[in-house]
């Protein structure tokens, strides 16, 4: 019944979302190809003008997959639409468990399209090297591959990602539970659980770090190898727990039952 | 057995009680018409049964179960807003509620497409609000239900699309199925109602029989709607 559902879901989440990524991988690829000739002036001057607007297509996608997602959560269990949604003969925590995938899915597919623009207009063999140096600056003296400092980066953004989509849905269904000035309501409970989980990621980095000994690390400015990994690991399992515990909270609220305009 | 039991339910907003103690059941192969004015509590009552609305006491039952995503697959329930998506086609839609409910008979859907001068490949957002309101009657009516219920079917529509859509209910109405009407257009239903049941302000006052209330008032059921409910 979920992948019934996620197929309906995944539709409506892309909407007209892969317009735009169309835009965004061929800019990618004019700009590229307009870069060519970036040593005469003209095409140097066209090339940046093409790499801002592929910046700005980048921007477009991310903006408007958020906004896509949270558009039709909403309209699907809460305005007109929630008339069908909710009586399917489908179990409630089905319903939520097919938007969270599926949202998952239209986010890993946006961030693909961006990654995948950006390398289009920018990849070459001098990027490569200096991307490359630029790692090994920054991970110099952490004693960890450059591999596994960009996994644990990829994981952290990862979950970073998923912890503010299932704040921004536990938001909208705890805004859903009164019956007025839900929008308004909806914007406090996302900030409040934002600073809630930002606030008990430090704590948690603090204990982390002063179970190592390494306490004054949190505000100094450059960290040990033992204080870089420590916050690293707690940063990412921190983010981990949030995402699964408000989708929990979530579901709790949800199953509770609804209240449509 | 009844097919829908409602027990004391009750519902409030912001602290002003909107429906208020509300009892009433609807047999097997019964029509039961919830009739009252607009803003009386009928959609309200509606939206409980089919779980868009959270009760704050009583219980609702279907066929003896609390509702469920094995109950709702046993009633068709038709809103009195549009809820379709307006960028899908009808025979989109039509793909859709083949996935989710067993019992739609695209067959027949199609037959009373054609009866009702619709096409299948046109999409909603070309269609007039009627056009769109009888789109949601044929998936309704296209199903095998225990229980069709009906919110405000008639609302909106012009008086010869009127007498379409309740032959459309008549002819399409599962034997052995309850159905429940709810409706502020009296008139045009009561003739077809086996027992009425009468809302005004969130609270019932009157259920009975329809026939036998016609014989003892001896008048119509509009009739008697308007001398009671004021």
């Amino acid at each position: 019944m979920i992948r019934r559902l996620m197929k309906y879901d995944v539709k409506k989440m892309l909407g007209f979302i892969p317009y735009i990524y169309a835009i965004t991988l061929l800019l990618a690829v004019i700009t590229r190809i307009i870069n060519i000739g970036k040593d005469i002036q003209v095409f140097s001057i066209i090339g940046s003008v093409f790499s801002s607007l592929v910046y700005s297509a980048i921007a477009s996608v991310l903006i408007n997959t958020f906004i896509t997602i949270l558009a039709v959560f909403i309209k699907s269990f809460y305005k007109d639409e929630s008339y069908l949604t909710h009586t399917l003969p489908v179990k409630k925590e089905q319903l939520l468990i097919s938007k969270y995938l599926s949202a998952l899915i239209v986010v890993l597919l946006s961030v693909a399209v961006c990654v995948a623009s950006l390398l289009i207009m920018l990849y070459s063999d001098t990027f490569f090297s200096t991307v490359k140096a630029l790692l090994a600056a920054t991970i110099a003296g952490f004693n960890i591959s450059g591999g596994l400092f960009i996994t644990i980066i990829v994981l952290i953004v990862f979950f970073q990602i998923c912890t503010l989509m299932s704040m921004a849905f536990t938001a909208v269904v705890k805004a859903n539970t009164y019956n007025t000035k839900r929008v308004s309501r909806g914007v406090m409970w996302f900030i409040a659980y934002y600073f809630g989980a930002m606030i008990t990621a430090l704590l948690l980095m603090a204990v982390a770090l002063a179970i190592g000994g390494n306490i004054s690390e949190l505000l100094a400015e450059q960290m040990s190898q033992g204080g870089f990994m420590t916050v690293m690991l707690v940063g990412m399992g921190a983010y981990a727990a949030f995402s699964v515990a408000f989708y929990f909270l979530c579901n709790h609220m949800f199953k509770k039952g609804v209240n449509v305009d | 057995m009844s097919v829908l039991d409602i027990k004391s339910v009750s519902k409030s907003f912001d602290g002003i009680k909107i429906i208020d103690n509300v009892s009433f059941s609807v047999g097997e192969g019964k029509i039961v018409g919830l009739l009252g004015k607009n803003g009386s509590g009928k959609s309200t009552v509606i939206k409980m049964i089919n779980d868009l609305l959270t009760i704050d006491a009583g219980e609702i039952l279907i066929k003896g179960e609390k509702i469920s995503e094995k109950t709702k697959a046993r009633v068709s329930y038709l809103p009195e807003r549009t809820y379709l998506d307006s960028a899908q086609t009808v025979s989109a839609i039509f793909d859709f509620f083949e996935d989710f409910y067993p019992d739609f008979d695209r067959e027949k859907a199609r037959a009373l497409l054609a009866d009702l001068d619709l096409d299948e490949n046109m999409k909603l957002s070309k269609m007039s609000k009627g056009m769109k309101e009888k789109v949601q009657l044929i998936l309704v009516m296209s199903r095998t239900a225990d229980l069709y219920i009906l919110d405000e079917p008639l609302g909106g529509v012009d008086p010869s699309t009127r007498d379409r859509i309740m032959k459309t209910i008549l002819s399409n109405f599962s034997e052995g199925s309850a159905m429940l009407i709810t409706t502020h257009l009296i008139y045009d239903v009561e003739k077809i109602l086996d027992e009425v049941v009468f809302i005004d302000k969130g609270r019932i006052i009157l259920s009975e029989n329809a026939e036998e209330l016609r014989e003892r008032e001896n008048s119509s059921i509009d009739e008697i709607f308007r001398r009671i409910v004021k």
